[in-house]
């Protein structure tokens, strides 16, 4: 095989645009936590009732046992950064105004996670371990998980 | 190699939009068919999935997204895909898992959720298109269907309205369904007097859009007889598949399914299909495609499977005949294309062990068979299932 | 269990429960372009048709001429030997009369996709293309052609072209209608 050339932008390329775009449903287990989120101000997870888990997200099934979660619990107030990253980039690589902490956070007694920016305190003050609480953007008319945030507690 | 038990079934509805996402309709599938094993997922050795286009969904590497729905949360795993083929396909896959002595018992599961493409699924199936040859024509899906019909038409003199009976065959069978989305009574001319939508396809002819999910337990020899009760064996199983230069080829006979059909045969032992075979799951998603592969599955001399139609040959309670989709295909029950297949295939292991309810054939039955089709008119699966004799 | 479970799980949604938000659902649109690359045989077809020729490719060892053309001959499994200009004429070996668009949108008036065998193949080989001057209702197109109809291209006038299966505008009947 040879490498005929390398500046693409000299061949003849024809573009192809897929024209689809995506709706996704949030499910069973999804409609809940985002109803309680949006209508209460809480996270909750789905309660296994066989091994006795709590999961975050919350999920219609228990993973490992496969049977069915119909029980719900609010999750503590306060959680840990388990781990975190430093944004100094947007997605199409333009810098940021501001580096943006994405966390990582987990709850005592809670199997799982979730991800969210995390405000109100300088990059290089954020540690694994830090005491973390939900900081909601609320008003939007969808729920989603863009409205998951944290401050510390 | 080691003989391979169907142990149990499950499926979802199959329903135009679903609330569930993928994964909850994985998981309400397989635990229907673990309970009707009377299993837990502790009792399966490994998962296999068939799920169509990432682009249905629209989730990037969906089997690996779907996997804790379908049990397969730290258990050997794959997600197979071979458009339209896939569904019937997981069954010679879960077989050979079992049958190459790795596994005691598989998990079969298949799934899709096409509810998500906007505006409209058709749209994320002009990629299959080649982009020189063919997309800049303005390609649709639908093109492949009614050309391929317009030329087996032509080919054998096969009237409209007769390749319309199918539709209405099919939908009839499929109010018996429980999971079944389009469902109900049709008259001829109604199915032909619908929405023309790329000539000779009209609109009630086609197969709807469909979420849903179906499921099967495979188990060794060992772990079914433990299980007691008379079991239905996976018998045989074919695949083969065609070049994707489809313009090049006779569209009038899938050669591939005659070649998938042949080798799933010989693995049975079945020397005459036509007298050992005794119920047929052929692919439906187009009206005549039904017949194209009863043809293709050497179950009807070429051009002839219509003719057997009207004799009512193909009806579900022939008693001198074979029925084709006694569970009422993708016509009637719905088209979530891999969870189709697989339904299909589940439909001959209910009317194998007696289990097939309403749809029940009246003829005895001892071995049957599911078939399916798809890519650029490429593949042919083709399972083969029977009982104890 | 002495017959399938009827009591299926799967809940449906109507269209409209998502647009009130009855339920909930989350929108993406995948900002996806592709460039291709066309690759050798097709690159040379496309250089072909933009000179106003239609160009198969040759295997000496079963003789078949093929189009689209490719560098090997997937029968034989070897490359594939020479070039073969072919005339721009077939026959309809099927067609269909279409009232749906690429993004399923309805149609008034109907597109004619068909497959065309190329004459000089042999065994024939058909390409897709797009019938024209048969007509914009379905009763006119079916009575104005049918499968085996003999029909030759209608290109672009020359300084049209860009190298694309386009630069054929369509195939209508030949001696006209």
């Amino acid at each position: 095989m040879r490498e005929y050339l390398t500046q693409t932008a000299q061949l003849r390329q024809v573009p192809s645009e897929w024209g689809v775009y995506y709706r996704y449903t949030y499910g069973v287990a999804g409609e809940r936590f985002f109803r309680e989120l949006r209508d209460h101000g809480h996270l909750v997870a789905s309660v296994c009732p066989k091994c006795g888990r709590r999961f975050l997200p919350p999920s219609l099934y228990c993973e490992d046992c496969f049977v069915e979660m119909t029980e719900y619990q609010p999750v503590p107030g306060v959680g840990t950064v388990q781990t975190f990253t430093v944004l100094h980039e947007s997605l199409d690589e333009s810098p940021l105004p501001e580096p943006l902490v994405v966390a990582f956070v987990q709850f005592e007694g809670v199997h799982g996670g979730l991800l969210g920016t995390l405000r109100g305190v300088r990059p290089d003050q954020v540690r694994i371990g830090l005491p973390v609480k939900l900081a909601l953007r609320t008003g939007q008319p969808t729920p989603s998980a863009a409205d998951i945030g944290w401050v510390p507690a | 190699m080691n003989r391979v038990a169907v142990l149990g079934a499950g499926l979802t509805r199959f329903v135009r939009r679903a609330l569930e996402t993928g994964r909850e309709l994985c998981w309400e599938a397989a635990t229907a068919a673990l309970q009707d094993a009377d299993l837990t997922l502790a009792d399966i050795d490994c998962v296999v999935l068939g799920s169509a286009p990432d682009a249905f969904d629209g989730v990037h590497m969906k089997g690996e997204y779907l996997l804790d729905g379908a049990g397969a949360k730290g258990k050997p795993y794959m997600r197979i895909f071979v458009g339209g083929g896939t569904g019937v396909f997981m069954v010679p896959v879960g077989w050979w898992h079992v049958a190459s002595g790795a596994f005691r018992t598989c998990l079969v599961v298949a799934e899709e959720k096409m509810s998500s493409t906007q505006p409209h699924p058709q749209a994320a199936f002009n990629a299959i298109y080649d982009p020189f040859t063919e997309r800049p024509l303005g390609v649709n899906l639908l093109w492949i269907f009614s050309l391929e019909m317009h030329r087996y038409m032509k080919t054998y003199g096969i009237p409209l309205e007769t390749i319309a009976q199918v539709a209405v065959k099919n939908k009839r069978n499929a109010k018996d369904h429980p999971a079944s989305q389009v469902a109900g009574d049709f008259t001829v001319d109604e199915i032909v007097n619908s929405e023309v939508m790329t000539y000779p396809v009209t609109r009630l002819m086609v197969s709807p859009v469909t979420d849903g999910a179906a499921a099967l337990v495979l188990a060794n020899e060992e772990f079914a007889r433990r299980k007691g009760g008379k079991h239905v064996w996976v018998e045989g199983v074919g695949w083969n598949l065609d070049t994707s230069y489809w313009t090049n080829r006779d569209l009038a006979y899938p050669q591939y399914v005659e070649n998938a059909a042949r080798m799933a045969y010989k693995m049975a032992g079945i020397t005459d299909p036509r007298k050992e075979i005794h119920v047929a799951e052929p692919y439906d998603p187009f009206a005549y495609k039904e017949l194209h592969h009863l043809e293709g599955l050497l179950l009807a001399d070429k051009g002839q499977a219509p003719r057997r139609l009207e004799e009512g040959f193909w009806d579900r309670d022939t008693l001198t005949g074979i029925p084709a989709s006694p569970s009422g295909g993708l016509l009637g029950v719905g088209n979530p294309i891999a969870a189709a297949g697989l339904m299909k295939a589940i439909e001959i292991y209910y009317q194998l062990s007696g289990k097939a309810g309403a749809r029940q054939i009246r003829r005895s039955a001892q071995r049957g068979l599911a078939q399916a089709w798809g890519d650029l008119m490429q593949v042919g699966t083709v399972m083969i299932m029977g009982v104890e004799r | 269990m002495s017959t399938m479970n009827t009591e299926l799980r799967g809940t449906s949604l109507r269209e409209d429960d998502l647009r009130t938000g009855r339920a909930l659902a989350t929108e993406w649109i995948p900002k996806t372009v592709y460039r291709f690359d066309a690759g050798i045989a097709i690159g040379q077809f496309l250089a072909g048709l933009k000179a106003g020729r239609l160009l198969g490719r040759k295997c000496h060892a079963c003789g078949r001429i093929v189009i689209p053309p490719r560098m090997f001959c997937e029968l034989c499994f070897r490359r594939n030997d020479e070039w073969v200009e072919l005339k721009s004429t077939g026959r309809v070996n099927t067609f269909s009369v279409s009232f749906v668009n690429t993004d399923a949108s309805r149609r008034q008036t109907p597109q004619v996709p068909a497959v065309i065998d190329i004459d000089g193949t042999q065994p024939s080989m058909g390409i897709l293309h797009v019938l024209g001057e048969v007509g914009d209702t379905l009763e006119a197109v079916l009575r104005n052609v049918q499968i085996g109809t003999p029909v030759e291209a209608v290109w672009k006038p020359a300084e049209q072209r860009e190298g694309a299966i386009t630069d054929i505008l369509y195939f209508r009947p030949m001696g006209g209608r």
